[in-house]
């Protein structure tokens, strides 16, 4: 930790020097060597995105061109200075609306000169004014929603600075896991690779560290048309969405502050891919398994439908020849709706609750009362529960549902009409339309994809990108009907023994 | 326009002719020959009967053999692992995987599939429900009708190619559902023509009727694509994105693509779109 704060200040002192010129309130670089210099530059721990320039009205607007970063579009940036002023205008003459904190993510939508207007979100909810290039880092788009905040919306993100490496020792299957955000396609071509020696082999050598680890190379395969494969590097920073304190995708939850010792490859690359693509929103519209592996380790990929086989030995056959085979394997499930059914928790009037992992369709919640107490709930596909009016007063049960369209955790809470609660919480029977659970023994996830870990006489051993909920054994009858095919990447250098 | 087959595409030909048997020749292109009732007499195999026999002849045919179809209905994926030609002898030849799985499997580099006066329907997929292309091979499909096809977890509720060459010739593409292009999705290295087809009232979340993503290259002519929904970001009709290093080619002459707001969404600088 402590080397790599060291030499931060060094880079970021460097960088200062070397940008200092650029300010023409300032004069020409190095014509005060007293304001390079500033005492408090030395100490990064009072470095406020300043300018080393004047202290007097001046936090994070000198007027240095921002670096460029390879392969980055969209309008999304952080703030990498300690603190940074957010003005009503362009120039450091203008009022100071907010003094926006490190990893504030900000949008820009206009540019005056090395100024840019911007919207600053990361609990900010879009408050307006305008910044200093400079102080800002383009990173991957990735949508803030604080003004639209529904129920079920992740809480505003942040762009934390990692410090780590991005191996300790060989990658493995369960070293990346997904979080919120729709790229289990990647994060299983990740795992799968890292399943196989060939594949861990690439995953090391596709991540080249630049200088003092502050920034990484990721080199990606992009096929061009007749299957031939041309390198594609893309340079990333160490800044990786978080929020409450915790890493947001990749390596999904993991503490900042605990991140010695974790490999931090599956955020570097999945940040680079994001970068590749255009941002992480655009992750986040679905991509195949197998086309990722093919990006990732440029391997010739074939994919199989279940329907493609017969029989169940046929299928198992043409796994189990894959697996043998050294392949990387990954295996994607069917989208289906399957009617879920739960019990609540609570009592008299309420509130009764319940979460559970799952995605649901609105407007398709209700709880019955077996014994026909309570009155018949529903939901309006807006996220609030309701009833028909019950009693004297014509009360009405009431109730939110986060139907974990982005968290993935249905989340319901009831209240009855006071004297019209259930005469057990028991007889409350929560049903609705889920998006994801296929299967509930063994746990099999809708519209996702997994692991191909190995496989059985009887089935096919899965893992989840999400690091839990492995479905393990999946027996390949239930594998026909759950999935519609497993992707085989033949890895090249699985018979190289230079690689 | 057409385009020939890379070098690397030819070298693949070659080489799995190098085998113990010696090379099949590649059966010429045909017309379409739509309606017919009389067997050809350049058909290799004649199927009747409808069920997995269509299936079966496939996997039992020699590389450029040319399989003929009666009129029924033939269920099941159908997978193809050599070159070959599917030929209907009359209307009413129709390919229906029921729901579950994609109507084609093309899974041998190298190859070139034909099929002639078919009906695709039924076929779903995580992405192109009649047919995903993911080998460097080459289908053609002329005179062809595909409905009824679902990709909702990616896209292409028809067809999807990321390598490849598709070809799509007096087609009528309609009623198919898939997220990202609702009938169509060329995606990753493919090259796509599209000849005399209509690809209408097909849904999607982006590009209703069609999408063009990464380094995909499309030549439409002819062709007409209206009347599709897209209920997401941009491009009722086509929607058009790459990444930050490659990007889509799309040439669209002689074609009406209109409807929605906009018609067309292009969502890369990089992208090339050319309409005449």
């Amino acid at each position: 930790m402590g080397t790599a704060r060291q030499q931060r200040k060094k880079t970021a002192g460097a960088s200062a020097a070397a940008l200092g010129g650029g300010n023409s309130l300032a004069g020409p670089a190095g014509s005060n060597p007293n304001r390079v210099r500033r005492p408090e530059f030395e100490d990064d721990t009072s470095v406020r995105g300043d300018d080393d320039f004047d202290d007097t009205h001046v936090r994070g607007d000198d007027e240095t061109v921002e670096p460029p970063l390879e392969r980055m579009r969209g309008d999304t940036a952080v703030v990498k200075a300690t603190e940074l002023n957010l003005r009503k205008g362009a120039g450091i003459d203008n009022e100071s609306i907010k003094l926006l904190p490190k990893g504030t993510v900000v949008t820009r939508h206009a540019k005056k000169g090395k100024w840019y207007q911007v919207k600053a979100w990361s609990g900010f909810k879009g408050l307006e004014g305008w910044v200093h290039g400079r102080h800002i880092l383009p990173q991957p788009d990735l949508t803030p929603n604080e003004d639209t905040k529904e129920a079920g919306d992740p809480d505003p993100y942040v762009y934390s600075e990692v410090v780590g490496q991005p191996f300790h020792g060989n990658p493995t299957a369960t070293d990346a896991t997904q979080g919120s955000i729709g790229d289990c396609y990647l994060i299983a071509a990740m795992g799968a690779l890292a399943a196989q020696p060939a594949g861990q082999k690439e995953l090391m050598r596709m991540i080249k560290p630049n200088g003092p680890a502050s920034s990484y190379t990721v080199v990606f395969k992009q096929e061009r048309y007749g299957g031939e494969y041309k390198d594609i590097p893309i340079k990333v920073d160490m800044w990786m969405p978080a929020n409450d304190g915790k890493l947001k995708f990749a390596l999904n939850g993991k503490g900042l502050g605990d991140l010695e010792k974790a490999p931090l490859w599956p955020v570097i690359l999945e940040k680079a891919y994001a970068q590749w693509k255009g941002g992480y929103d655009a992750l986040d519209k679905g991509g195949s398994p197998g086309g990722a592996m093919s990006e990732i380790a440029g391997a010739d990929v074939k994919n199989q439908y279940v329907s493609y086989f017969r029989t169940d030995e046929d299928l198992l056959k043409a796994v189990g020849s894959a697996i043998d085979d050294g392949q990387a394997i990954t295996a994607a499930s069917k989208s289906k709706k399957t009617r879920q059914f739960a019990t609540l928790e609570g009592s008299d009037a309420g509130p009764y609750k319940v979460k559970m992992r799952n995605k649901g369709d609105p407007g398709s919640f209700s709880v019955t009362d077996e014994k026909g107490k309570a009155p018949w709930v529903f939901d309006q596909s807006d996220g609030k529960l309701a009833s028909d009016p019950v009693g004297e007063d014509k009360a009405k049960a009431e109730g939110t549902v986060d139907y974990g369209q982005k968290t993935y955790n249905v989340d319901v809470s009831l209240n009855y009409p006071k004297g019209h609660g259930p005469a057990d919480a028991g007889d409350l029977t929560l049903e609705y339309d889920a998006q994801y659970w296929l299967s509930d023994t063994p746990k099999i996830c809708g519209n996702h994809a997994y692991i191909v870990a190995g496989k059985t006489d009887k089935g096919i051993i899965l893992k989840n990108p999400w690091g839990s909920y492995h479905p393990e054994e999946v027996p390949a009858k239930l594998f026909r009907e759950a999935f519609y095919s497993f992707a085989g990447a033949e890895l090249l250098s699985k018979d190289d023994p230079s690689a | 326009m057409t385009r020939s087959l890379p070098a690397a595409f030819a070298t693949a030909v070659v080489l799995l002719a190098c085998g113990a048997s010696p090379p099949v020749p590649e059966p010429a292109p045909e017309a379409a020959t739509p309606g017919a009732s009389t067997v050809p007499d350049d058909c290799t195999t004649t199927v009747s009967g409808g069920g997995d026999a269509l299936d079966t002849a496939l996997r039992a045919a020699e590389a450029g053999a040319v399989v003929c179809v009666q009129p029924g209905v033939y269920t099941g994926s159908h997978v193809f692992m050599r070159s070959a030609t599917v030929k209907a002898l009359g209307d009413g030849v129709i390919l229906d995987a029921g729901g579950e799985g994609p109507v084609l499997g093309v899974l041998q580099r190298g190859i070139r599939v034909e099929l002639n006066g078919l009906t695709l329907r039924n076929g779903t997929a995580h992405a192109g429900g009649v047919l995903p292309l993911e080998e460097v091979a080459e289908v053609v499909f002329v005179n062809c009708t595909m409905t009824g096809n679902t990709a909702s977890d990616y896209g292409g509720g028809a067809v999807f190619a990321r390598r490849g060459k598709v070809v799509l010739d007096g087609c009528t593409v309609t009623g198919n559902k898939g997220k990202t292009g609702g009938a169509l999705l060329a995606d990753g290295a493919s090259y796509w023509e599209i000849r005399g087809t209509k690809v209408t009232g097909n849904e999607g979340v982006h590009g209703g009727g069609m999408a063009v993503r990464e380094g995909a290259q499309v030549e439409m002519d002819g062709s007409t694509v209206t009347g599709n929904t897209a209920s997401g970001e941009g491009g009722a009709q086509i929607y058009i994105d790459g990444s930050t290093t490659q990007a889509p080619e799309v040439a669209i002459r002689t074609s009406t693509v209109q409807g929605g707001e906009p018609a067309i969404h292009v969502g890369s600088d990089l992208a090339t779109v050319v309409r005449e």
